[in-house]
């Protein structure tokens, strides 16, 4: 069960659906770049979810992400211009989210509270994993699912933020080694030490939950 | 069996792919694009400022001009230090160095160098010795032989080579200093000169080494010349004041006011003392 979990998470990875999505992407930008400006709502439309996903699970908190995400894309918009092709603009987006979402946090670093959105059992990951860990029933279950997502947001926050944006991009959102340290603008090696050392943490912090 | 061990692992990762189910709902999105959709307009229309016509490198230098600021003042601090430790050409005399090394017998017979321009400044031919030349002296233990040595100079053995690059820098600083001192000096007598009414005697120059070294116990005066004077003194001011030729200054003149009504106060009281007992008279 999980094991199809972890295989599904990988089919994120494929590197030539990212070629083909990028340079998809990149015949919108031109067209944004010659003057198209509604052709930047299609980049909206499929990067919306994504980008509000990654500053959602850095901030845990919805409110906040809703604004950063709606920036980051206003941010895009402005500077589209610059945009050159150099890198994928799926990547060059994702590192004017993140940046965005680095410095919101650095400013905020002592007023973060949560406000969380609901997990949606309809997802087939949730349901699969909450049914591994408890076969409780009713609001039983809803509690349990509850106070599970509070500790693992906890946990997430305990992270220091470059911790915690390895560990979103890549466990979360799926992306490869190599795209994080595009976006984080550091070496792959760097990626998977912070991996390796924010796992170890979530670990110790989630382990009623772990089970081997 | 149990249906604990039936249960399949649950890992980290798993409990991580959980918070991929926390997505906001559809009525969520249509917010957000309304919300965009006002922010985007008003990033269309709004003003942009004035820097952002400019090319980036303006725009580079303008924000980050504290940072440029202090890199031109680190640069122009190294150019200066650059020019401080340039080596001058070996040609260009820079006579300075021969003071640290002469004695004082030897600068007195120094001989003038006959090349020498008759409007050089005086500063300049009373130093002829190249720079080089102190340094060669001070070298001399490591130089070959043949290498002629002035006999003028006291030679300053050294029982190794000193290193290549502070000798070397040692020699710079030294021909800079004096080059820089030598054509202080030059300037400043010609303005000297420039000067109306002005005498060539008070010309500057350097003050030769030789100068004579007055010996401290030399200047001082024996007690009995000072027992001397201070009597001379007392009587040269005893006959001026006999002939009223004395004029004090103002304070000397208020002290003495005072001393004199002291006295008087003084003579008043008569004050005796027989031996079992004091006795004071006052004369009112």
């Amino acid at each position: 069960m999980i094991g199809a979990l972890k295989s599904a998470s990988k089919t994120i990875v494929a590197s030539p659906e990212r070629q083909e999505e990028a340079s998809g992407d990149l015949e919108v930008v031109r067209l944004v770049q010659a003057g198209d400006v509604a052709a930047f709502d299609r980049l909206i439309v499929k990067y919306r979810s994504r980008v509000h996903a990654v500053i959602y699970n850095l901030t845990s908190n919805r409110e906040d992400a809703s604004d950063l995400a709606q920036d980051a894309f206003i941010k895009a918009f402005q500077s589209i211009h610059r945009f050159q092709g150099q890198s994928s603009f799926f990547t060059w987006l994702y590192r004017i989210a993140v940046n965005s979402t680095l410095s919101h946090l650095r400013k905020n670093r002592l007023r973060s509270f949560f406000s969380l959105e609901k997990i949606s059992e309809n997802e087939p990951v949730a349901r699969e994993v909450v049914a591994a860990l408890t076969d409780k029933g009713g609001a039983e279950r809803d509690a349990f699912v509850r106070e599970l997502q509070d500790k693992l947001n906890e946990a997430m926050q305990k992270l220091s933020i470059k911790h915690r944006t390895v560990v979103t991009l890549f466990e979360i959102d799926g992306l490869s080694h190599e795209e994080i340290a595009e976006i984080m603008g550091c070496s792959v090696g760097t990626v998977r030490s912070r991996l390796h050392y924010a796992k170890r943490l979530l670990q110790a912090e989630l382990q009623p939950y772990i089970r081997r | 069996m149990n249906s604990e061990e039936t249960r399949p692992q649950i890992t980290v990762e798993d409990l991580l792919r959980l918070k991929r189910a926390e997505r906001p709902g559809p009525e969520f999105w249509a917010q957000f694009e309304q919300e965009l959709r006002a922010k985007q307009l008003a990033a269309i229309v709004e003003k942009k400022p004035w820097w952002c016509g400019l090319p980036r490198v303006y725009v580079f230098a303008l924000r980050h001009r504290l940072y440029l600021g202090s890199a031109g003042a680190a640069m122009l601090a190294a150019g200066v230090g650059l020019r401080v430790y340039t080596a001058p050409s070996a040609s260009r005399p820079a006579p300075a160095m021969a003071y640290a090394t002469r004695s004082s017998e030897a600068v007195a017979a120094a001989p003038q160098p006959a090349a020498a321009p008759a409007s050089a400044p005086v500063a300049a031919q009373a130093l002829p010795a190249p720079a080089s030349e102190p340094m060669r002296v001070a070298r001399a233990a490591s130089r070959p032989a043949s290498a002629p040595a002035d006999p003028s100079l006291p030679l300053i053995t050294m029982s190794e080579a000193p290193p290549a690059a502070p000798a070397y820098r040692f020699e710079t600083l030294s021909r800079s200093m004096t080059v820089g001192l030598a054509a202080a000096q030059a300037a400043a007598s010609q303005l000297a000169r420039s000067l109306p009414g002005e005498d060539s005697a008070f010309d500057t120059r350097l003050v030769p080494a030789s100068a004579p070294v007055a010996e401290p116990l030399a200047q001082m005066s024996s007690p009995a010349e000072e027992r001397r004077s201070r009597l001379r003194d007392a009587e040269a001011f005893s006959a001026m004041a006999g002939s009223g030729n004395l004029v004090l200054p103002a304070g000397e003149r208020r002290v003495s006011r005072l001393d004199d009504r002291a006295d008087s106060d003084i003579s008043r009281y008569n004050l005796t003392t027989g031996r079992d007992e004091i006795g004071v008279s006052i004369r009112f």
